[in-house]
C-alpha cells in the first residue's frame, strides 16, 4: 500500500474538491485500486459532500419559496405562484434536512436585498421617439433623471399612481415617485386620491395636486399654462418654500396661464389642446394593431424560408402548438395556460407552475443554429430558467435557458470530461434584472461552427460574442419549451426546477447562424 | 418487460423516486462522479427506472434496486467519456461501484447523523458550511467573490468536513442503529 494516512486524507480532499494535480491523481488511483480502506473512506467523504450539497440546496430552495430571491413580482396574480411553491417545498422538506442548516437565528445566510430606484413605468407610447433610448419598450422602467422624448405621444405611469401623457417635444425631470420637474412641453395628468400631493414643479410654478386631472403646458420662451380639468390643484411659486400666503387655490373648469414677463391671467381651461386618456388609449391601441399586423405579415413570410428547422408561434394553441414549418413536429402543450401575447388577440402560452412544459421533438444535425424567442419573464427566481432545454444532454445537445443569475446561455454538451469543457455553455452578460420583468423582449442565441463563434442578442442588440470552444454538431431531438426535466418527474429538486415563469409567444430555429442585420430587421418587423 | 406504468403505479414509482432521490444522488457522487454528472445519471436512472419498474420487487430496498441500474448508467457513461482528469479509470469505478451497492444503509444513518452534528458545530462555522454549499455552482467562485483564497477557502471547509465526519463516526458509533 503506498501512501501514509495523512497523505490519503490529503488526496481524498483534494479529489471532492477538484484541486488535485495529474500527478497526485495517478498515485490516488494507485492507492485506491489497492486500498478497500481508502475506497471505503473516499466514498464517505464523497457521501457527506453530497449530503452538504443536498441539505444545502433545500434550504435554497427554501429561501427561493420565500421570496428572499425572489427579486421582483410583476403582476399581483404572481404571489399565489410562489405560495404554491413555497407549499409544495414545505411538504416536500417537512421531515427532511431543510431545518438543519436553519436554525432560526439567521444561520442561513440572507441574500442581499435588492434595491431598485424606479420611480415610474413607461405604460404605452405612440409613435414616440426618446433622446438617447430609442428601443425603450412598454414596461421600461424610469430611476430618477431626465426624460426627454423628442416626438410623438408616452403614457408615464409612476409608483404612487399618477399617471402622465406626455406630448413630445418634452423634457421632464422625474424626481420620485410623487414628484416631477416639467422643463417644457406639454403634459397631462391622472391623479388619483391614493396619490394626492404629486407635485409638478416648473419655472413658473409648484403645482400639488389634490386628486384630480390637470393639464401643464411649459413653453420655451417662459410662458407657461395650468389647466384644471377636474378636481382642484393648490399652486406655490417655484422655490420650494410653499410658503400659504402665497398659495393660489385652482378648481376643475379654471386655469392660469403665466406671460413670459411673469404675469399672469385666469383662463378657460381648453381640453381639445391636450390629448386625453381615452385618445390616448386609442391612438395606442390602433398603434399596436398596425404592429400586429406587421408582424402577421412577417409571420407568414418566414415560414417559406427554407433555413427554418422549428417555427412555433403559439397562435391557436390547443393541446399543440403548432410547428408553421413542418406539419410533422407540433408541440404538445403540457399545462401551460393560453395568454395574450405581445398585442392584444396574439397568441402566447404561460408559463407559471413547475410542469409546465412544451414538448417538443426537432431532428436533425446542425453545423449551424439561431434561437430566437419572445419572451416575457414574470420573475427573477434565482435559478435557472428554461427557454428550450433537450431531454437529455448527450454530446451535441443544446441547453438554451437563463442562468440563475441572469445570463442568456447556450451550453452544449461535448465529448470531454475535463469540467470546464464538458458542462460548455456560452453565457450573455446578465440580461434579466427587475426592470425586464413583466416586458416583451426578443432573445436570440447564434451558433455557428464555420465561423467558429457563439453569439447572443438581446432585441436585436449584440451582448455577447465568443469563440467556440470546441467544434460540435448540435442536436435537439427530443426536447422541452419552458422547462427541463423528464415529464413525470416531480419538480423537488432544486436541479429539476428550471420552469420558465412568464409568457413566450413566439419561438424560431433555424438551422443557419442568422447575421446581425437580419435579426435586426426581425426585431423591428416583430417587436411590439 | 417495458411498458407504460398505470397510473397507480406511476404515482407509486413517484413516491418512491422522490424518497430516494437523494441517497440516489449520494450513491452516484460517492463513486466519485462531480456534481453536474451525478445529477444527469440521476436522471437517465430515474428514465429507465421507471420503464423497468414493472420488474423491481415489491418489500426489497428500492433504493438498492436504482443503484444497481445507477451502476450500469454511470459504467456506461464513464466509457462513453474520454479519459480526462479526475476520472476513475473503469475498473476502479466498477470496483467502487459494486461497493457502494451495499452501503446505502450506513450512509442513511450518516446522513440521519449529521442532522445533529450540524447543530454542534459553532455558529460561525454553520454558517461558512451553509455559504460554501449554497452557492451551487463555483465554491471558487465564491470564494474569490468573498476575496477569500483559494487555498484558505477549502482549507476551511475540510477541516469543518474533518470535524463533521468524526462527529458523524463517534455518534454511529455511541447508538448503533
Amino acid at each position: 500500500m503506498s501512501g501514509s494516512g495523512d497523505e490519503h486524507r490529503k488526496w481524498i480532499e483534494a479529489y471532492c474538491n477538484e484541486t488535485m494535480s495529474p500527478e497526485q491523481f495517478t498515485r490516488f488511483e494507485k492507492a485506491l485500486e489497492e486500498s478497500a480502506a481508502l475506497r471505503a473512506d473516499l466514498r464517505q467523504y464523497l457521501a457527506l459532500d453530497a449530503h452538504l450539497q443536498q441539505g444545502a440546496e433545500r434550504v435554497d430552495e427554501i429561501k427561493e419559496a420565500w421570496g428572499e430571491k425572489v427579486i421582483a413580482i410583476n403582476r399581483p396574480t404572481m404571489g399565489w405562484v410562489w405560495a404554491a411553491a413555497a407549499a409544495v417545498v414545505v411538504f416536500g422538506i417537512g421531515l427532511g434536512l431543510g431545518s438543519m442548516f436553519d436554525n432560526g437565528d439567521g444561520a442561513v445566510l440572507p441574500v442581499a436585498e435588492l434595491q431598485d430606484d424606479g420611480v415610474a413605468y413607461l405604460k404605452q407610447s405612440v409613435n414616440a421617439i426618446w433622446e438617447g433610448d430609442s428601443d425603450l419598450e412598454s414596461g421600461a422602467v424610469f430611476s430618477p433623471g431626465t426624460l426627454k422624448l423628442l416626438k410623438g405621444l408616452a403614457q408615464i405611469e409612476f409608483y404612487s399612481g399618477a399617471r402622465l401623457i406626455v406630448e413630445g417635444p418634452a423634457e421632464l425631470e422625474l424626481v420620485s415617485a410623487s414628484r416631477t420637474v416639467c422643463h417644457n412641453g406639454k403634459v397631462r395628468a391622472q391623479v388619483p386620491p391614493q396619490a394626492r400631493g404629486f407635485t409638478v414643479l416648473a419655472p413658473q410654478f409648484e403645482l400639488v395636486d389634490l386628486g384630480t386631472e390637470f393639464g401643464v403646458e411649459v413653453g420655451a420662451t417662459g410662458g407657461a399654462k395650468v389647466l384644471v380639468f377636474d378636481g382642484e390643484v393648490e399652486l406655490y411659486p417655484p422655490d420650494g418654500k410653499r410658503a400659504p400666503g402665497k398659495l393660489q387655490r385652482l378648481l376643475g373648469g379654471s386655469g392660469l396661464s403665466w406671460a413670459a414677463s411673469g404675469e399672469t391671467e385666469r383662463i378657460v381651461p381648453e381640453q381639445s389642446n391636450f390629448a386625453s386618456f381615452e385618445e390616448f388609449k386609442s391612438q395606442t391601441r390602433d398603434a399596436s394593431q398596425r404592429k400586429f399586423e406587421r408582424w402577421q405579415k412577417w409571420n407568414q413570410d418566414v415560414r417559406t424560408d427554407s433555413r427554418l428547422v422549428a417555427y412555433y408561434d403559439f397562435e391557436d394553441v390547443q393541446s399543440q402548438v403548432l410547428d408553421r414549418s413542418s406539419p410533422n413536429y407540433h408541440g404538445v402543450v403540457v399545462g401551460t395556460e393560453s395568454a395574450s401575447g405581445r398585442w392584444p388577440g396574439k397568441g402566447a402560452l404561460e408559463f407559471k407552475r413547475p410542469g409546465d412544459r412544451v414538448r417538443i421533438e426537432i431532428p436533425g444535425e446542425f453545423d449551424a443554429l439561431t434561437l430566437s424567442a419572445w419572451i416575457r419573464m414574470d420573475a427573477l427566481t434565482g435559478r435557472a430558467q428554461s427557454l428550450l432545454l433537450t431531454d437529455s444532454y448527450e454530446v451535441g445537445r443544446v441547453h438554451w435557458q437563463f442562468s440563475a443569475e441572469g445570463t442568456l446561455r447556450l451550453g452544449i454538451r461535448l465529448p470531454s470530461r475535463d469540467e470546464k469543457l464538458s458542462a460548455s455553455g456560452y453565457g450573455s452578460p446578465v440580461l434579466l434584472n427587475p426592470r425586464r420583468i413583466g416586458t416583451w423582449n426578443l432573445v436570440c442565441s447564434t451558433y455557428d461552427r464555420e465561423a467558429g463563434e457563439v453569439r447572443h442578442f438581446l432585441n436585436s442588440r449584440e451582448v455577447a460574442r465568443e469563440k467556440i470552444v470546441y467544434d460540435q454538431s448540435l442536436t435537439i431531438g427530443e426536447a422541452e419549451i419552458g422547462n427541463w426535466g423528464l415529464p413525470y418527474r416531480p419538480q423537488k429538486s432544486s436541479q429539476a426546477i428550471r420552469n420558465f415563469v412568464g409568457r413566450i409567444d413566439e419561438m424560431t430555429v433555424w438551422k443557419s447562424a442568422l447575421s446581425p442585420e437580419e435579426i435586426r430587421k426581425i426585431y423591428l418587423q416583430t417587436r411590439p | 418487460m417495458e411498458e407504460a406504468p398505470s397510473a397507480e403505479n406511476y404515482e407509486k414509482f413517484v413516491e418512491l423516486f422522490t424518497s430516494h432521490e437523494q441517497g440516489l444522488r449520494t450513491f452516484v457522487r460517492s463513486l466519485g462522479l462531480n456534481w453536474h454528472d451525478a445529477d444527469e445519471i440521476v436522471q437517465e436512472v430515474a428514465l429507465v427506472a421507471l420503464r423497468k419498474f414493472a420488474e423491481f420487487e415489491q418489500g426489497t430496498s428500492f433504493l438498492k434496486w436504482v443503484c444497481v441500474i445507477a451502476r450500469f448508467k454511470t459504467l456506461s457513461f464513464r466509457r462513453k467519456m474520454a479519459r480526462e482528469r479526475l476520472a476513475f479509470n473503469t475498473e476502479l469505478l466498477e470496483l467502487m461501484a459494486d461497493e457502494a451497492v451495499d452501503e446505502s444503509e450506513i450512509r442513511s444513518q450518516e446522513y440521519q447523523a449529521l442532522e445533529g452534528c450540524l447543530e454542534k458545530l459553532p455558529e460561525k462555522q454553520r454558517r461558512w458550511v451553509t455559504l460554501a454549499y449554497t452557492q451551487g455552482t463555483s465554491a471558487r467562485d465564491e470564494a474569490a467573490r468573498l476575496g477569500v483564497k483559494e487555498g484558505a477557502f477549502y482549507m476551511r471547509l475540510n477541516r469543518i468536513r474533518a470535524s463533521l465526519l468524526d462527529c458523524i463516526q463517534k455518534s454511529l458509533k455511541e447508538s448503533p442503529a
